[in-house]
Order: structure tokens, then sequence, then C-alpha cells
């Protein structure tokens, strides 16, 4: 009946894959090529006083040497409040603060021993619980809760009565659920190569996964219009929701514009562990309200993301956390307070999900608690709350071909667990 | 930059004589390079902060000592043996295949397929999978200098971690191990199955008669700054008959005879929980073979 | 100080300056172009820079380049033959194995060397032999499975290694 499901389709690129051919962005070298290096934050917070970078240029096979003055627009990404080189504060240990090309690694670390820095060590925070006392550590200089859209440091969604729902409920329900950092790893670490073509067009070679949105940020960063820049994309080694960051582009295509000459900015496998960007980690707090007959009459929950010193992709996580961590359960009354906290680690970028399965993780924890606090099994009280066709969810958003309880049916099947007759009988129509 | 220089002696002699003449220089000897290259490559990523003097790399590939020997009473490992040649040899297996044990659980193939036993040795790393089986074969460790060779017993030979008793004068060559009445059993804690360093490992050496312990030889690694012969367990256990709770119970002792630091592979705390449990495994495995 | 370094790569001779502190990896890399050895993590463990050596399968960015003088250097560009893909690329491409392919070259040294010697292998042994190699997008089961089945010959007889001497 099916032409590929169920079975074997090899993929449009597993040739090159298996004879090596395949090319990625690591791969890539140019004649005349220049290699790039960075001096980063030794601290996890650092004041950068004062940067004399006259000795590094002295040295032989040193084409540039560039501090955040030489970044032609130093903010970027999705919300722009990253530095591409700190300015007078890093905010996270392994922030880049100097970047030098040169014409091989050697050299260009030795310029970078030759960088005349002073630096203080500033108090730090990287417990986002403890970021979120008065008197916690500034990690940003509007605070350590982000404001949304202005005027308020809660992210806020507000469904029915909770308070009523609570006291409806036989039982009161309540969980508290945390997940750690998680770096994605990719086998391929992020590497760009930036070079001018003959018509003084930069081009680069990167491991993006958002090509446009990559281009139309980094056009911001060097000031050129978009005619002006062409980013080119590969077969990649692996993103995993990291790659949706810019971690070497911008200061390989800066570094390009100052030598007229390729340039290419390969991170170590320590760089890429210890310095891009993470799954953020996060707190839930979930209290529901819940009848003897396994109805959720009212869920409240508390999000907190730590979302290290720079808002990158943290922002985007929360707002589909939030929208999403009530879970697929039709509940009437419902209230959600998402923060975002800032703390002194790299920043958070996405990775697989989003913001969403995270949230997940505790939800369905704590959906299994709730079957345990009244009786029944795993599936009848998922099957019990269901969203059906037409139902709204949780943010007023009508659902179209819902098949939740099918899905549960087909599973408790599989498993060989057998359903009582009217959970067999149920139907998301 | 830092100056490298690379030597590629064709004979034991030659290289002994090249060391004569390296006094003030800092020198590499290198044999599989397993675990010197990643920390080269380190070095070579980050920032310099210091003129570091110049580092002569002198591999050893080309001297010899590549092949496992017998006689009636012993066997010979060249110190150049590959962990995969261990692991392959008829003669290991026959004699010391406690050995073949240790290597199947150290690193993965590909390392093993360069790494060799006495680079396993010199690196002297506390957590070494080679050196416990060896201290609880009494291998004696044969050093060669330039006005000859002198034997050094396993048990003697480490100082701490990366530390040993041999000059820098001095290349190893060979591995003596008597062939034993007894069985020897090798027991390795990771944090995964493959391609991961001991958190604890054990080995034991165990000769009986009519059930009763005759000879008793411990070892346990990465629980103090070298791999450690547990000297007081060994005395509990001679002259006992092996029964399962009595190993059981003379092993819980062994954590006064060890020291573990906290590391990124486990804390102090649970090596001392764990190090018993482990060489009462290696005793049990030891025993139960006979 | 760089010294000349002779070795036979994929069944050529070659000659190429290298210094005292270059791995093979960077040799191939950096001053031979051969870009199939890939280098994820620069310190032995994630395996994509495996390449076989005298016949064993060995990190490259574990061996000093100036080791391997004289010797036998197979990246995954010395495999098939007229034109075919060695069966255990062909087993792995039907598979489905690799997904971003970073890991793959490796992958196909490792299991090419171990099946080189281990002709039939159990599923266990596969594993052990496949251990040092890292695949991020999860695709073990596909390779371990391709590899099995190279073994059992659906993909035809393993032909002999290109091994020769300077």
């Amino acid at each position: 009946m099916f032409k590929s499901v169920g079975k074997r389709v090899p993929r449009f690129d597993g040739i090159g894959h298996v004879t090596g051919k395949t090319v990625y962005p690591s791969d890539l070298s140019m004649p005349g090529m220049l290699v790039c290096k960075t001096l980063r934050s030794p601290y996890h917070c650092t004041r950068i006083h004062f940067i004399d970078t006259t000795e590094a240029e002295k040295v032989p096979g040193v084409y540039s040497v560039i501090t955040h003055k030489d970044v032609p627009h130093n903010l970027f990404s999705m919300v722009p409040d990253h530095h591409v080189l700190a300015e007078d504060i890093a905010r996270y240990k392994g922030q880049n603060i100097v970047a030098v090309a040169a014409v091989d690694k050697s050299t260009a670390l030795k310029a970078l021993s030759k960088v005349k820095i002073e630096m203080e060590e500033l108090p730090y925070v990287i417990d986002p619980v403890e970021a979120m006392k008065e008197d916690a550590p500034k990690v940003r200089p509007e605070g350590n809760l982000r404001v949304f859209d202005d005027v308020d440091t809660v992210r806020r969604i507000r469904r029915g009565d909770v308070e009523k729902g609570f006291a409806e409920a036989d039982y009161i329900v309540e969980g508290e659920y945390w997940t750690p950092n998680q770096e994605h790893a990719p086998i391929e670490t992020t590497a760009s190569l930036a070079y001018l073509d003959g018509n003084g067009k930069l081009v680069i070679h990167s491991k993006t996964q958002g090509l446009y949105f990559t281009l139309g940020d980094l056009s911001n960063v060097f000031q050129l219009p978009l005619n002006k820049l062409k980013m080119v994309g590969a077969t990649i080694g692996g993103a995993f929701g990291g790659q949706n960051s810019i971690h070497t582009d911008h200061i390989a295509g800066v570094l390009a514009l100052k030598t007229g000459k390729p340039v290419k900015f390969h991170l170590t496998r320590e760089e890429e562990m210890m310095y891009t960007t993470i799954r953020s980690a996060w707190r839930f707090k979930i209290k529901d309200g819940i009848k003897k007959d396994g109805k959720i009459t009212a869920r409240y929950v508390d999000v907190l993301e730590d979302c290290g010193a720079y808002t990158e992709l943290g922002l985007y996580a929360l707002e589909k956390n939030v929208n999403y961590i009530g879970g697929a359960n039709k509940i009437e009354n419902l209230a959600i307070d998402g923060r975002l906290v800032y703390t002194n680690k790299m920043p958070s970028g996405s990775m697989r999900g989003f913001g969403v399965n995270i949230g997940q993780y505790a939800e369905q924890v704590q959906t299994d608690k709730l079957a345990r606090k009244i009786g029944i099994s795993p599936f009848e009280i998922r099957l019990n709350n269901a969203f059906k066709e037409g139902d709204e969810n949780h943010v007023g958003n009508p659902l179209v071909a819902v098949s939740g309880i099918e899905t549960l049916q087909k599973v408790a099947k599989m498993a060989g667990v057998e359903l009582p007759k009217e959970y067999q009988e149920m139907s998301s129509k | 930059m830092r100056e490298y220089f690379y030597e590629a002696p064709e004979s034991l002699d030659e290289l002994l004589g090249l060391l004569q003449g390296l006094n003030d220089e800092e020198v590499k000897l290198l044999a599989g390079g397993t675990d010197f290259v990643p920390k080269l490559s380190k070095e070579l990523d980050e920032i310099p902060k210091e003129q570091k003097p110049p580092l002569h790399i002198i591999y050893m590939g080309n001297t010899g000592n590549n092949e496992i020997k017998e006689d009636s009473d012993n066997v010979y490992i060249g110190a150049l043996v590959t962990l995969t040649e261990i692991e392959e040899s008829n003669l290991i297996k026959q004699h010391l295949p406690v050995l073949i044990q240790a290597m199947e659980e150290t690193a993965g193939h590909t390392v093993r397929n360069v790494a060799t036993i006495g680079g396993n040795i010199m690196n002297a790393s506390p957590a070494a999978d080679s050196i416990t089986p060896l201290l609880v074969l009494d291998a004696q460790f044969v050093l060669a200098g330039i006005d000859g060779s002198r034997t050094i017993a396993a048990k003697d030979f480490f100082t701490g971690p990366g530390s040993t008793v041999i000059d820098d004068k001095e290349v190893l060559t060979t591995i003596i191990i008597k062939k034993g009445k007894g069985k020897a059993a090798f027991k390795k804690l990771g944090r995964r199955k493959a391609e991961t360093l001991s958190v604890v490992n054990a080995a034991a050496y165990i000769e009986m008669d009519n059930g009763i312990c005759k000879a008793a030889r411990l070892a346990l690694g990465a629980v103090a700054p070298t791999a450690v012969r547990c000297y007081q367990t060994e005395s509990k256990l001679v002259g006992k008959p092996v029964k399962p709770e009595l190993i059981k119970e003379i092993c819980s002792g062994v954590v006064e005879e060890i020291n573990p630091i906290d590391d990124i592979r486990a804390t102090a705390w649970y090596r001392k929980q764990v190090a018993p449990v482990m060489l009462e495994r290696a005793i049990n495995q030891a025993c139960s073979e006979e | 100080m760089s010294k000349v370094l002779k070795f036979v790569l994929n069944g050529m001779p070659v000659k190429v300056v290298a210094e005292p502190q270059e791995t093979l990896l960077q040799v191939l890399r950096e001053k031979l172009s051969l870009t199939s050895p890939k280098c994820g993590c620069n310190h032995g463990d994630c395996g994509s820079c495996t390449v076989i050596l005298n016949g064993k399968a060995v990190k490259s960015c574990m061996i000093i380049a100036l080791t391997v003088e004289g010797k036998s250097v197979v990246t995954v560009d010395g495999l098939g033959t007229d034109g075919k893909l060695h069966p255990v690329q062909q087993a792995f491409h039907e598979y489905g194995a690799p997904q971003c392919g970073y890991c793959t070259p490796g992958m196909v040294m490792a299991a090419t060397a171990f099946l080189n010697e281990n002709p039939n292998p159990s599923y266990d042994e596969v594993k052990d032999a496949l251990a040092g190699n890292l695949c991020r997008c999860g695709g073990y089961q596909k390779y371990v499975d391709a590899v099995m089945a190279v073994a059992k010959g659906e993909f035809g007889p393993i032909p002999k290694g290109s091994d020769v001497d300077v």
C-alpha cells in the first residue's frame, strides 16, 4: 500500500556520506586562508578595563586583531542583546573578547598571548533561584528577570478560574521538577569560512541551521546591504538546534572584511562544549486539583527558565513552553506564570523541541503522580482528560485532527495493557 | 611557539645513546602515543602562557622489544607490544589470561591497536587497567640504561600519579612475569561499558589447595596516588577457606588500605563503596576458576 | 623541526613535509587535503578520524604523523573497486545508517578493519568493535545491523585490502 512507509529508503545524500565525499563546513579551505582564534573571558563575570592589541599586531603572520570597536554593529541574535565581542563586561565564562586572524593556528594563539588586557573578576550568579533574589549579583544592567513587553517580569497564561477549580477538587497534588543544561554536542564542531569574492561581496560558508535568519542577523552586524552578503549553507555534521545561534560566522565575517582574505574560524571540541549555546535549565512547580473520577479541575504551573547571560533563543523557548506546559489535557481552569532569569552562564539556545518537550517531561511525570493519587492507571488519567476534536487549546486555538485518545489506545495495545471497556470505546471525535 | 624535535632511533642502543646527549632538554619517549598525543594537541590549541623549552619526541617504535616470548619459568612481554597483540596472543591466553581480561576492558579497539603495555606502565596512571593485573602477577620490569639493565618489581616501581623510580636516562624494555600456579582475575568498574577509564579496578591472584587459600596477591586501581597492593587484606585471606561470606567480610576491610580522591569520574565516597565489591568479585572469580 | 615523511596512502606512495607535533589526521586533512577523516574532538574520543594503519583501525588524531614513516594508511577513499562501493559502504547506505554522516567515514573504517579480521562476528562483538566511534544522531543500531548483514554475505564478498609497501 505504501511506497516508503515501513521500507528502507536510502538517503539522497547517503553515497556521499559512505564514501567520505560529502563536504562539511569544517572541511573547507582556500588558498591564502587565515585562521581565527579568540581570547575568551576567563571568569564567569569579567569587567574589562582596558585592551591593548599593539604587541599582538606586531607578531609576524598576524593580519588583524579586533575588539568590539572593530565590529560595525556589535549586537546580534534573535533578541539582539548578545555582543559579537564583549564590551565593558563579559557575562559568561568563554565569551569572546578579542579575535585574531593569522597565517596559522600557532601564530594566532601567540598573538593572543601578546594582547594586553586589564580585567577584573566580578561577583557572579550561576543558580537561577539565587539569581532571582534582590541582592543577587546583576547579570544584566536591566535586572536578572526579563521584562516581557516592557511591563511585567511574568509571562502569564490564564484560562477560567484556578481558585474555583482548586475548590472543586477532591485532591490537590503538587510537584516540583528540574531539568539540567544540556550541550548539543554535534560531532562536527562549529566552523565558518568567510571571504570577499571578486566583486567585494562577503561570502560565508556557515554551519547555520537557519540560513536566512543568519543572513538577516549578520547583515546588521556587518552593516552590509543584503546584496553584499551571501550565506552558503551546507550538509553539516549535526546541529540539534545549536546552529540556530551564531557562534563563528560573525567573527569570521568581520575578520574577512578587515583583512580582505579568507578567514576560517573552527571551534575546538572544548570550545564547542563549554562556550556555545546550550539547552537552558528549567524548574517547573505544578499544582493540580483533581476529582476522584480522574478529572483535572485546575492546574497552576510556575515556570522558571535559566536563560544564561544573554537572551539568544531563550525567550522563544519560554514563549513556546508556557503555551504547551498545560499538556494535551482539557483543563478549564488554568494559570501559568513563566519567568526568564539571567545567570552568568553561556546563553540558552534552541535544542530539540525548543522548550516544549522539556515542559512535557514535568507535565507527564506530574500526570502519573495524579493517577497514583486516585488509584487509576496512567492510561485512564490521560484518556479522562484528553482533548477532543474541536476543543480549544489552553490559549484559545481550536484543535483539528485530534487523535490523542486513539494514540493512547494504540499504545496500550502495543504495551499489552487491556483497557476497561469504556476506555476502549472512547473517541476523539 | 615551542620548538619540537623528532627522532626515530633504529635500535635500543641508539635510543640510549640519544638520551645521553639530551641533558637539559625536555624529552618525551613516544610509544603508542594514545595518552601523549591528545595532551599535546590540547597544548597546541591553547594560548601559550609562557615560552616552554624545546621538546624532543623520541619514537621508540623501531627499537625492537615488540614480541611476547617465554621460557620454562617466565613470560617476557616487550614494552612495545600493543594491547591488541596481548589480547590476541596464544601465549598470554595460555599462561596469563587475566591480562586478556584487562585488555578487553581497556579503552576500545582503535586505541588498543596502537597503545602499548610499556606506555600504559610508564604513563603510571593510578587508573591504568594493565597495572593492577601486573601487580598481582608480581611482574618485574626490566629497565635498560647505557651501563646495562636492572630489574624492579612492579610493586616497587610506582611512586605517584605519572611518576616512577625510572631514571630519565633509562628505558623500560621488558615485563617479566613468572608462570604461577594460581589463577588471577580482573574486574573493572567504569562509567560506561566501553571506551572508559576506571572508576575503580581490581585484580586478584589466588593459589588454592583443597579449598584453602595458599597464597594471595590483591591490587586496586584508581583508589590512591598509585595502583596499590592490598597487603593487609592478602594476609587475612591466606590460610583461610575461601567461602563467599568470608571473602566479603575480608574485602570490606580494604577501605583501610586505600586513599581515593574526588575527580571527574567519581567521588572518594563512591570509590570506597565500590572498591571492596570489585575486589570481592575479582577474588571470587580467581577462586572459581580452580 | 619539520621532516620529510614518506608513506603509502590508499595504495599510492606519498611524500609530505610534516612537523614533529603534527598528527596523522592533521597531515591528511591540512597537508594532503584529504578531508574524509573527520576531526570531531582531536582527543581520541569520538572516532570520526578512524583510518586503517597497517591493517589495524586507529584513531588518526592520536598518531604522530612522522611515526607512520614507511607504513600503509587507508582512508575511506581507498575502499571500493571499479566504481563499486565496498560492501560495508553499500550496507551502511542501504541500511540508512548515516544521518548527518560526519561519523560515517570513521565508522566505515572501523567496521572494515574489524570484518577483515573477524569475518563471522557475533552481534556483541560488532557493538564492541564500533564502541570507539560516536554517532550523535544515534544511528548505532543501523550501523551494527549493517555490519552484521555484511558478515552474513548480504552485500557480497569483502575484497582484499589495498595495502602495499613503499
